[in-house]
């Protein structure tokens, strides 16, 4: 029963992976700094719940388990804090966005 | 002034969840480590209703609850958009409304936004969200609606 | 816990990737032509180190690494990066010849001394079979700290850490006198917009307000419990002087001098060594030796305390308050060095922005 917990957990870890890789390969295919950051917060949030979520059907139940619960809420409040002040730092020293379709060139460069 | 007892609670919580040493000379330390850090809040002028939410845990946990649920949908969304992006991605930037709220749910709004793939905000100001979305959506203020008016709820205490 | 990647081989490949990892990043630091991206790059090292040292089973170091090296230095840094020029200058190709074979000399003269190191957990390598051996063995009985790092570092090798602790005042001093900040707190800093993360906006203040008060619960926490886990005075530090730098990107550094002045921060920094080294002397006036804990509580006190879980029958709450004692030192030390050190930068920056403004 255990053993099949953990082989689950781990199911779960592989998911996370996946999820991490395909946040890398968003990172690379996007074309500027905001989609890019779209493409990442799959991996904050996504990928970290995943991994969380694997290790605590690892861990079963031990302090270890709260420890990793406070973890993720420390990554749920931190993530989304750091994101915005990369996107605002970004948007602060002019970086205009792509909007609209972008393998059409624009025309409302607002 | 429930802001001081909440937040002391809280750091005492935190504590003995990582701690797991229940002998009198660590607790005495717990009690000592949970003061100094409060009269540190109250000297670097942090003390108040965004240093100290706890009392609003159990909306906030509701909140949390169906926040995952979005989260989870969005990381879908921009797993497709991944997948093929010419197809499917359309930036756009959105303006949206946060008058009236309290400080705590306009962070909370914006934290949401943030959290949820697909959307990042990328200024927030008292009065207003600035947001970055990856997708094309119907009607910005329906698309935004649930999640500010649930935002505001679990903060706040009103809808 | 169930380990489903105990096999050797697993470890022995997420080693080898951790290693690939280091090296590329070491390839890219090399090849990044702005300060920014270096200092980026030298801080996701840092981690990856610090994953490293979890690989190899050194959690203390581990800590430290994650905390210093890819926290509180990549701050500093960034806060010195503020005051300086972004591109690193390209080096003529007449300079090169000389450091390039210098370097592959060097690299030569260590890969062959390499075949002397002893394997990796060798039970019969100097490290472990001498005074190694020795602390292992003796710490249950003489110290009764459960982190053998702990006893060693702050007992049977306090006078060392006291050098280093020395050592940190010292080049906390040197980066001063060097960075000319003045002791009056009220003086140079007049408008910090350089240093601070978008200002005003409410998601940031608000994340702050809510982490900073946990960030200085969790560097006691770390501070309290080095002696049975990875954690002491040196983490302990570092953690509360990252959130004091927090506050101070936040809600600017000016807001930071209101609460702990200059004055104040740079006089903790040398109260904490002073500390550090009065526990020393106290332990003489008690007809020990210098830093010797057990000399500190008489013999006649000691036994009217409840017994200490740690040892079977022996009293040790002597060396347990020195040792907690002097990483409270250490803690209060690094933290003001480092609070200092930023204060520093960032007045220095906000006098150059009034220099560039005039």
């Amino acid at each position: 029963m255990l053993e099949a917990i953990a082989w689950i957990g781990s199911a779960f870890i592989i998911a996370a992976v996946g999820l991490s890789i395909a946040g890398a390969v968003g990172v690379l295919r996007f074309p500027d700094v905001y989609t890019r950051i779209h493409a990442a917060s799959i991996t904050d949030t996504g990928a970290a719940s995943l991994m969380t979520l694997g290790m605590l059907l690892m861990a079963g139940l031990s302090p270890a388990a709260i420890k990793l619960c406070i973890v993720w809420l420390f990554i749920m409040l931190t993530s989304p804090a750091a994101a915005h002040a990369l996107a605002g730092a970004a948007f602060g020293s002019g970086h205009r966005p792509i909007l609209g379709d972008p393998r059409r060139p624009s025309e409302d460069e607002t | 002034m429930i802001y001081v007892p909440g937040l002391f609670i809280a750091l005492t919580a935190l504590w003995l969840a990582l701690s797991g040493h229940g002998e009198a000379f660590m607790l005495g330390l717990a009690a000592a480590s949970v003061c100094l850090s409060l009269i540190l809040t109250m000297r670097l002028r942090l003390m108040g209703r965004e240093a100290s939410p706890y009392h609003r845990l159990a909306p906030m946990a509701r909140y949390a609850v169906w926040l995952m649920g979005e989260i989870v949908k969005s990381n879908l969304a921009v797993l497709h958009t991944i997948i093929e992006p010419s197809a499917r991605l359309r930036p756009r930037l959105v303006a949206l409304d946060a008058d009236g709220r309290s400080e705590l749910a306009t962070a909370l709004f914006a934290n949401s936004i943030t959290l949820t793939p697909g959307t990042v905000t990328l200024e927030a100001a008292r009065d207003g969200l600035l947001v970055h979305s990856l997708h094309e959506g119907a009607d910005e203020h329906e698309e935004f609606a649930p999640m500010a008016a649930k935002s505001l709820l679990a903060a706040d205490g009103r809808g | 816990m169930t380990r489903l990647l105990a096999a050797p081989e697993a470890e022995l490949v997420f080693a080898a990737l951790l290693l690939t990892l280091l090296a590329g990043l070491v390839l890219a630091l090399l090849a990044a032509r702005s300060v920014l991206t270096c200092i980026l790059l030298m801080s996701v090292f840092s981690l990856t180190m610090a994953l490293w040292l979890m690989v190899m089973d050194a959690p203390d170091v581990a800590f430290t690494e994650a905390s210093v090296g890819a926290g509180v230095s990549t701050m500093i840094l960034l806060g010195a990066a503020l005051s300086s020029t972004d591109v690193i200058p390209s080096v003529r190709p007449g300079r090169f010849w000389f450091p390039a074979v210098a370097c592959l000399a060097a690299f030569i003269g260590m890969a062959l001394a390499l075949s002397d190191l002893p394997v990796f957990g060798d039970p019969g390598s100097p490290p472990s079979s001498y005074v190694g051996r020795l602390y292992l063995e003796h710490t249950p009985h003489d110290i009764g700290a459960p982190n053998v790092v702990t006893a060693v570092l702050a007992s049977y090798r306090g006078f060392d850490t006291l050098g280093e602790t020395s050592v940190i005042l010292a080049a906390g001093v040197g980066v001063l006198l060097l960075l000319g900040g003045s002791l009056n707190s009220r003086d140079p800093v007049s408008e910090d917009v350089s240093l601070r993360i978008s200002a005003g906006s409410p998601v940031l203040s608000v994340a702050a307000r809510l982490l900073i008060p946990i960030i200085c619960l969790y560097a006691f926490y770390v501070l309290a419990h080095g002696e049975f886990g990875a954690g002491g005075g040196f983490q302990a530090g570092v953690i509360l002087a990252a959130a004091l730098i927090l506050h101070a990107l936040v809600f600017g550094v000016r807001e930071t001098m209101r609460a702990l002045p200059v004055g104040v921060v740079r006089s903790c920094a040398a109260l904490g060594v002073l500390g550090y080294a009065s526990i020393g002397f106290i332990a003489i006036l008690h007809g020990g030796r210098f830093l010797d804990y057990d000399a500190l509580l008489s013999p006649v006190f000691e036994a009217g305390l409840p017994s200490s879980h740690l040892a079977g029958g022996h009293h040790h709450w002597g060396q347990r308050l020195g040792i907690l004692g002097i990483e409270t030192g250490v803690m209060l030390a690094v933290a003001s060095t480092m609070t200092a050190i930023f204060y520093a930068f960032a007045g220095r920056v906000s006098r150059s922005d009034e220099a560039g403004a005039a």
